[in-house]
């Protein structure tokens, strides 16, 4: 169906929006503030090792004048280890703007949606507020833990780098727009992951930098 | 103009210009035509946003999507309702910002292939502070302008672009206008027409031609280029057929010409100039340089932002040749009814015998024209008239050349095509391989002059850019005797170099008189007198005996040049 195929005035306007909320899709795509790994660890609420057990779409109904009709994401949790935070449940969900669900699609580009399965360390902004992305600085509060037979539980960013070491950042940086990495960290191919550091590794530099800090 | 900073250099541009031309990234959804409207109406500032925002949809004009403008018009941004709408809120539609997300686009597509875009929103995050400004990013706001063309760019179609410059780089970085990958993306998501003058034309040249163009800033530096530059350029493409050296000009009476000369992919600069063209105003564009075969890009330029107008561009190509020749003496000066010679001799420098070699005029004198071989020991003539020969590779051939007025003629500098059958001729450079030759009624003082460098092979090496030097030249008239007034200079090229010249006695080499700008003596029939020239550097010389020259010339009393010769001059070792 053809979406400029609209009906009589009148009638049509309303029946136009029924009629595009089944056929078509949205994405979005986003202007996102860098942060370096100090920032994040900073700026987290919760920063936890987990693996990821469920994901479900949902849908929100659209006002008279089709506004606030968004699709969302819930994807839950189970809690391995924390690094930073509080957190006394054995699960935890959180939810990602986008997906598709009652024949509507909306795809947010750049919100890299933890995968079924995936295993990982992920930065949480806020535990209470509903967010756009609610991990911080979205795919850069977002670490890959990747098993390997041989060499382990290596980290790799959300775009599979190997994360080979932590470096400082500046102190001070202007309002930079996100790259999908955190700043801070030594990056080299998918291929080295075996010069990448192990998760307990990187959950080790984490936690003492968050000594520093206090 | 001079500049003192508007290039980081050649080495510098190198590295930021080098990137693959085009990586764009696609989302895969197209509006049905390469255009839609933005309902603008965003509150506050004294209209500064809305303003802004008009900015950024005109940034994407030199594109062929063309944004176009409903005013005053409010459509809610997270309303689905067919109209784009673009709006400051705390919120994304009932969802948080966070604390790191600046702004948002959302598009809404009949799934297809490809999606056929019907409605895109922008939400810029009202927690964040937010200001208008070019240059760098600061810590301290956030840059509306800038992340309104990016989110335009979403709302186009495209998505995020790292590898090259572009618009739609994540990391945004300085970048503050869409760049040419994002207008060649475009074009082929979308194909079309490219605007006049926008950054999506590249206008082919042929070699040796003239073109007149026109700068009207619809595409700029900054756009094409990614730097801090926001003057206005034209984009030529040039195929060369053969390794040459390829000379540009570009001269304009209405902007400040500037000239820029890079590979096919615009990835890595090889030349630019600025005023080396001089011109009425001392503004004019001007570079040459050596290249090999292939297409290049030639960007005509306006030395700053807002200079627009008209301008000409003109190209001149000469093949590289493996052939190289000299022709002596550089002049003769003969009654009409006598016949002027000289001799030539001409290198083949190739690893292939040069065939069917051949010497013909290219400068059109009232003259019969005749070339023979010579025995390079003896200068007597051997082989045939007029008839081709081979020349061995690596080896040279020496000829005898003659020109018999049929008519009057001023002094006119008869230039010379050595050709072989396979090989381009030889470039020709006046001084070296050219005759001054004149015809007259009666008979005229003809000298045949000779020049000699310490170094004995045409060349004097200044010392440094402060250095000084000499070279001597010997004389003999073979004419009637006459009054010649003998001096020196550098030619059509201008050196940083100051010139005196002295009679000398030709047994000690001695000044007769403190050397001036001039000498003028009486040279008899068959008379000898030599001359020494003094040269002063103020600057760095090139070496580029092609161009970077100093003749000697003996005039008579009229002003009519009859006897001449130069040398090469350089400051380098």
């Amino acid at each position: 169906m053809n979406g400029k195929s609209l009906k009589p005035a009148g009638v049509w306007l309303a029946g136009l929006f029924v009629c595009l909320l089944v056929v078509s899709g949205t994405t979005g795509a986003t202007s996102v503030r860098q942060l370096s790994l100090e920032e994040l660890l900073e700026g987290a609420e919760l920063v936890f090792e987990g693996r990821v057990v469920d994901i479900v779409t949902h849908s929100l109904e659209a006002g008279s004048k089709g506004e606030g009709g968004r699709v969302y994401t819930t994807v839950t949790f189970e809690i391995l280890d924390l690094v930073k935070g509080e957190y006394a449940q054995p699960t935890l969900t959180l939810s990602f703007l986008g997906g598709s669900a009652d024949s509507r699609s909306l795809v947010v580009e750049e919100m890299r949606l933890p995968a079924a399965g995936e295993r990982g360390i992920y930065f949480v902004e806020s535990l209470v507020r509903r967010q756009v992305h609610p991990l911080y600085g979205w795919s850069q509060g977002h670490f890959l833990v990747v098993s390997d037979p041989d060499l382990g539980e290596r980290v790799m960013t959300a775009d599979s780098q190997s994360i080979t070491g932590v470096q400082p950042a500046p102190a001070k940086r202007p309002n930079k727009l996100s790259k999908g990495v955190v700043k801070g960290l030594v990056l080299e191919s998918a291929a080295a992951l075996s010069h990448a550091l192990t998760a307990e590794q990187f959950k080790r530099t984490l936690r003492d930098m968050l000594q520093q800090a206090d | 103009m001079m500049r003192s900073c508007r290039l980081p250099g050649l080495a510098l541009l190198a590295v930021l210009c080098a990137a693959p031309a085009q990586a764009f990234q696609w989302s895969g959804n197209k509006w049905p035509t390469p255009t839609t409207s933005f309902h603008v109406d965003i509150p506050g500032a004294n209209g500064l946003w809305n303003t802004a925002f008009q900015n950024a949809m005109t940034e994407w004009a030199a594109t062929v999507f063309q944004f176009t403008l409903v005013s005053n018009s409010l459509a809610d941004p997270c309303a689905d309702d067919l109209r784009n709408g673009v709006g400051f809120r705390s919120d994304v539609c009932g969802f948080d910002f966070g604390s790191t997300t600046l702004a948002i686009t959302q598009t809404r597509f009949i799934p297809g292939t490809p999606g056929e875009l019907i409605e895109a929103d922008i939400i810029f995050n009202s927690n964040e502070l937010w200001d208008v400004f070019s240059g760098p990013l600061t810590s301290s706001a956030n840059d509306f302008k800038r992340v309104a063309v990016h989110e335009l760019g979403h709302a186009i179609g495209l998505s995020h672009e790292d590898s090259v410059a572009s618009i739609m780089a994540t990391f945004q970085g300085d970048i503050e206008v869409p760049q040419q990958d994002d207008v060649s993306a475009i074009l082929t998501i979308y194909g079309g027409t490219p605007p006049p003058g926008s950054c999506a034309t590249q206008t082919p040249l042929g070699v040796n031609t003239s073109i007149s163009g026109t700068i009207t800033g619809g595409c700029t530096i900054a756009q094409l280029l990614g730097l801090q530059d926001n003057s206005g350029v034209e984009q030529y493409l040039i195929t060369l057929p053969t390794d040459g050296r390829l000379t540009l000009s570009m001269q304009s009476t209405e902007l400040d010409s500037f000239l820029w000369l890079f590979d096919a992919g615009l990835s890595t600069p090889l030349a630019t100039d600025d005023d080396s063209g001089g011109g009425p105003d001392g503004f004019d564009a001007q570079l040459s340089l050596d290249l090999a075969a292939g297409t290049y890009v030639i960007l005509a330029n306006a030395f700053a932002p807002g200079q627009t107008g008209s301008f000409t561009l003109t190209n001149s190509f000469a093949p590289t040749s493996p052939l190289v020749a000299a022709v002596l003496p550089a002049s003769r000066s003969v009654q009409v009814g006598n016949t002027a010679t000289a001799f030539a001799t001409v290198i083949n420098t190739a690893t292939v015998t040069a065939t069917g070699c051949s010497i013909a005029p290219l400068t059109s004198v009232p003259a019969s024209f005749s070339y023979q071989t010579t025995d390079p020991a003896t200068n007597a003539l051997i082989g045939t008239p007029n008839t081709p020969v081979d020349i061995a590779p690596g080896g040279f051939q020496s000829f005898v050349f003659a020109l018999a007025p049929t008519s009057v003629f001023n002094p006119s500098d008869v230039q010379l095509n050595f050709d072989c059958f396979n090989t381009n001729p030889a470039p020709v450079t006046v001084g070296v391989n050219t005759l001054l030759l004149s015809a007259s009624n009666t008979l005229v003082a003809d000298v045949i002059a000779l020049a000699a460098t310490v170094s004995g092979d045409g060349v004097v090496r200044l010392p440094g850019p402060s250095g000084s030097g000499a070279f001597a030249v010997a004389t003999v008239n073979v004419g009637t005797a006459d009054t010649i007034t003998a001096s020196a200079d550098t030619g059509s090229r201008s050196l940083p170099v100051a010139l005196s010249i002295c009679e000398t006695n030709p047994t000690t080499g001695v000044c007769l008189a403190p050397a001036a700008a001039t000498v003028t003596t009486t040279i008899s029939n068959g008379a000898t007198p030599t001359f020494a020239i003094f040269i002063s550097a103020a600057g760095e010389v090139a070496f580029d005996p092609a161009l970077s020259r100093v003749f000697v010339r003996l005039r008579d009393l009229a002003g009519s040049t009859r006897g001449s010769t130069s040398v090469a001059v350089t400051t380098a070792p």
